[in-house]
């Protein structure tokens, strides 16, 4: 998918590659997916990026995992209860589950990896802040306690980044070169010249082993990844916001469903003129929305606030007004050059905002510049998706509590702030609702997003691929172990350039 | 026409009815479980789906998609259904694809509406509103819900099938056991005629009883009714004696009378006279022999006729003649052992030793003894190897008028039998035997 900031972004990748697939040695007919972006890393508590995050689900397991439609279901993790008080949770492992080395997985294993997150270098540190104790009871026993009732605890450890790694190989620096999990499928190379990882099917899968014996994921650009798929080249284009009307989904299968994922333009308060919010707050309300997703993505879900439709808090709805000239002071808007249309996107922002008296420049860049003015808050506004790692309002809010490195807004709000923390520490769902509707409505005022629209992804699958079910939560939960390729296709075809 | 036992005829002419209403109401019982089963099962779900709508309502309000797919999820495992949570005609979560969320709910065509049910081509679809603009719609497979339908159908139609032919034995039971009534009714109508009604009991059914008693009192009446026409016809038969008696004295006292005045005649010469005066002597004789003979006949008890086996009659009158320690063989010849013929024993048996007490008299060696059924008479014939008799005074010794040669008893014997046997309203007949001597036969009318 795309881009974004720390822990709920894509990246992009450019360029056209030199596909020498590494399957083409081996007998069995690969599954290639196509990446925008090879993973910026494959220690799941420092992955960003939707690229890594993928990966990572591909090689690792949690305790917990998602359905396509949000269901959390046990994946290492046999059984779990919740204590009275809400603060103490207790799992019981299966039996008979092995890493991808033969080691059997324990709850010894789950302590030390879900204590990694909690590391000063971990960047998903946030999502675990309401763990005070994590602790193996046995082999197959984990008690996790937290400081306070979280609900939405079991959601996160359902997501990417708790993944549950062999504790005796933690402290082996070379280990995230070659990770071992006990995910579906394990780790082969990571061929970075020929930009691609490769991965074959775990034979001692707790779930039985995958359909396909082998999976490439090869980075490549959007432009490429759709002349690779009509040459048969590629099974898989689920990393790309295609529209429905592309035309790449009459030589394949399209797979439509919502995800949730909000486009936004993020504002930098730390830059002026959006250091004034009233500045803020006209460029929200002038900026050219509904044409931008007319034109560039007519399918998707129209926003009406930051967060996507079918979450709470998704009604929550501010009704802006124009209190402020434009700002004569230029404004630049970062955008991924990597967008298929990013040229177009460019023409119809600046000229939107000329014609209403602002200064806005485009500037297309590629998207590792893109992130790295994004984590030094270099930008003054940028184009970006979120994606969430779990499906509470909880989970994009934190991007504005003040204290948050991935404040990209630079906000800084104390009754924001509190809301956020009462909501996170409130069991009632219906009172959990008021406090992220009155913080919505705080960071909707506060105009540091311009909320594009939520999309709904449209996944292109080649005809040869067969049980391939979208996640509504992203495309990085796609269950790759149920997916099988038809016996009736014939490999695909290797081509080097 | 074969007869059949009121049992059999009963139970064959219930066979249809009981077939036909048994099938009848398995199809009604089974159809309407199944109706029942299918409305409640689909009810079931919406009631379910319908005590969930607040909690629903509450989730749509919040928008908490995820929960409300958990909760989807949940009803649809339990159910074997799809359910599908419609906001403002967009599908806002489903328990099926996922891929059809935040898309325009396209409700399967209906093809039949029945029970606030939706029946389409492969499915069942009913809705409940959860809130305004929100409903929840739920979507059946058709196949399972028709076969478990259809399942329900079969079991119940079977059980029903199974529960008529276990009452309909029952039925039969009851059916027998209703009609032993009339088996004893049989065995007392059987015991009155055989005059056997010793084991005689009430019959607890009121009108079989009446049946019976009225068959009693038919029997008792039918007996004094047989006895007043025996005695009729004894009265008619001593008429009609006394008639022929008549009719057979009218002859001789002419004679005697023309006789008598031949004697007194001047005119007639001596001879004639002397002939005449002992032809009356003769005529006068012949007359007193006849009315003694018809006296005696007359004096007989009237007779009273019952249909009895004549054969026993005749083996009594056998019996009793070879008791009398004869020389000569009786031969009997019988065509069966029963030959009911109405007759009154005493006087029938006594006609039947004259005949063969004249027999064994005339008869050198043997005695021939049979009866002969022909159409509607019986013959029991009286044959002996005598030199026979004259056929032109047979009449006058059946009228008791002739001489035996040997003793009187002869003349009035066969009188006593004639008139024996006329009494029945029969004929004595002669002829030659083929053993050379004489034959007579007795003619009665069987019954």
């Amino acid at each position: 998918m795309f881009f974004g900031g720390r822990s709920f972004s894509i990246v992009i990748a450019l360029g056209f590659l030199i596909l020498t697939p590494s399957f083409a040695q081996n007998t069995a007919p690969a599954y290639v997916k196509a990446i925008y972006s090879l993973p910026l890393s494959l220690d799941p508590i420092k992955m960003n990026d939707t690229s890594s995050l993928a990966v990572g689900n591909l090689i690792y397991d949690g305790l917990l995992k998602f359905s396509p439609s949000l269901k959390i279901e046990g994946a290492l993790a046999k059984s779990w209860v919740t204590s009275k008080d809400g603060k103490t949770l207790t799992f019981k492992l299966k039996r008979n589950i092995f890493f991808h080395n033969g080691e059997v997985v324990t709850a010894y294993d789950a302590e030390a990896s879900l204590k990694r997150a909690l590391l000063p270098e971990s960047t998903v540190r946030k999502f675990y802040d309401s763990i005070k104790l994590i602790r193996a009871v046995d082999a197959s026993t984990l008690e996790v306690e937290l400081n306070y009732p979280f609900p939405p605890f079991l959601s996160v450890l359902a997501g990417a980044t708790a993944k549950i790694l062999p504790k005796s190989k933690l402290t082996d620096p070379q280990y995230f070169d070659a990770p071992i999990g006990s995910g579906a499928f394990k780790f082969v190379v990571f061929d970075k010249p020929k930009k691609e990882i490769t991965l074959d099917a775990f034979a001692q899968y707790y779930a039985g082993k995958a359909n396909i014996e082998r999976m490439v994921l090869k980075e490549t650009s959007e432009e490429e990844a759709l002349k690779l798929a009509r040459n048969g080249q590629i099974h898989d284009l689920a990393s790309w916001p295609l529209t429905e009307t592309d035309s790449i989904f009459s030589e394949g299968q399209r797979l439509s469903s919502p995800v949730a994922s909000t486009w936004i333009i993020g504002i930098n308060t730390l830059k002026a003129p959006f250091n004034k919010l009233n500045v803020r707050q006209s460029f929200k309300v002038n900026f050219p929305v509904a044409d931008f997703r007319g034109k560039f993505y007519p399918d998707s879900i129209k926003a009406n606030g930051y967060i996507p439709n079918g979450l709470t808090g998704s009604q929550v709805k501010v009704d802006l007004v124009v209190n402020a000239l434009p700002s004569k002071d230029k404004i630049v808007i970062a955008v991924p050059i990597e967008l298929a249309r990013a040229t177009e996107m460019k023409t119809l922002i600046e000229v939107s905002m000329k014609a209403q008296g602002w200064n806005v420049e485009v500037a297309l860049m590629k998207w590792d510049s893109l992130m790295e003015g994004y984590s030094k808050k270099s930008h003054q506004a940028f184009l970006v998706a979120m994606n969430m790692d779990y499906p509470d309002a909880d989970f994009l809010l934190k991007n504005f509590e003040s204290d948050s490195s991935d404040n990209f807004s630079g906000l800084k709000n104390k009754k924001l702030d509190e809301l956020i923390k009462k909501s996170r520490a409130t069991r009632d769902r219906k009172l959990r609702e008021v406090h992220y509707k009155e913080a919505l409505k705080l960071l909707e005022v506060s105009a540091v997003t311009v909320n594009l629209f939520h999309p709904r992804a449209n996944y292109w699958v080649s005809k040869c691929v067969e049980n391939f079910k979208p996640n509504i939560l992203s495309d990085v939960y796609i269950d790759y172990s149920q997916v099988s390729l038809s016996s009736k296709c014939a490999p695909p075809r290797v081509v080097a350039r | 026409m074969k007869s059949v036992s009121l049992f059999r005829h009963v139970n064959t002419s219930l066979n249809p009815y009981r077939w036909f209403i048994s099938l009848l109401v398995a199809v009604l019982i089974s159809g309407l479980f199944a109706i029942i089963t299918l409305v409640n099962r689909l009810d079931a779900d919406r009631k379910m789906a319908e005590s969930l709508s607040p909690y629903l309502a509450t989730l749509v309000e919040s928008s908490d998609r995820p929960e409300i797919l958990r909760v989807l999820h949940s009803i649809s495992e339990t159910t074997q259904s799809e359910l599908i949570l419609v906001q403002d005609g967009l599908v806002f979560a489903t328990s099926g694809d996922v891929t059809e969320l935040d898309r325009p709910f396209v409700k399967p065509k209906t093809k039949l509406r029945f029970f606030e049910m939706d029946f389409g081509k492969d499915e069942i679809t009913t809705s409940t509103s959860v809130s305004d603009g929100v409903a929840i719609y739920i979507i059946s497979p058709l196949l399972p819900s028709i076969l478990g339908t259809f399942g329900i159908f079969i079991a119940v139609f079977v059980a029903s099938i199974l529960i008529s032919l276990f009452s309909a034995r029952q039925m039969r039971r009851a059916i027998k056991t209703a009609l032993r009534p009339m088996d004893q009714l049989h065995a007392e109508i059987e015991g009155l005629v055989s005059n056997d009604d010793q084991d005689s009991s009430p019959i607890q059914i009121r009108e079989l009883e009446e049946i019976r008693n009225t068959v009693r009192s038919t029997k008792v009446a039918f007996e004094n009714a047989n006895d007043q026409l025996a005695e009729n016809k004894a009265k008619k038969l001593s008429s009609d004696a006394y008639k022929r008696l008549i009719h057979d004295l009218h002859n001789p006292v002419a004679a005697l009378r023309q006789m008598a005045t031949l004697a007194n005649d001047e005119a007639q010469d001596n001879e004639t006279k002397i002939e005449a005066t002992s032809a009356v002597t003769r005529l006068a004789d012949q007359i007193l022999s006849q009315v003694k003979a018809a006296k005696r006949n007359l004096e007989e008890e009237p007779i009273a006729l019952r249909e009895l086996n004549i054969i026993e009659c005749v083996h009594d009158s056998v019996r009793q003649v070879q008791s009398l320690g004869t020389k000569k063989a009786i031969v009997s010849s019988f065509d069966s052992e029963a030959l009911n013929v109405p007759h009154d024993p005493t006087l029938l048996k006594r006609a039947i030793v004259n005949l063969l007490e004249n027999g064994i008299e005339a008869a050198k060696s043997q005695v021939r003894v049979s009866i002969v059924k022909n159409n509607n008479q019986a013959s029991i014939r009286v044959c002996d190897d005598g030199v026979g008799m004259d056929e032109n005074k047979v009449s006058v010794y059946l009228q008791g008028r002739g001489q035996s040669g040997k003793a009187n008893r002869q003349a009035f014997g066969l009188s006593s039998t004639n008139h024996i046997v006329r009494s029945h309203g029969g004929k004595l007949i002669y002829k030659r035997s083929d053993l050379g001597g004489a034959s007579f036969e007795i003619r009665l009318g069987v019954v």
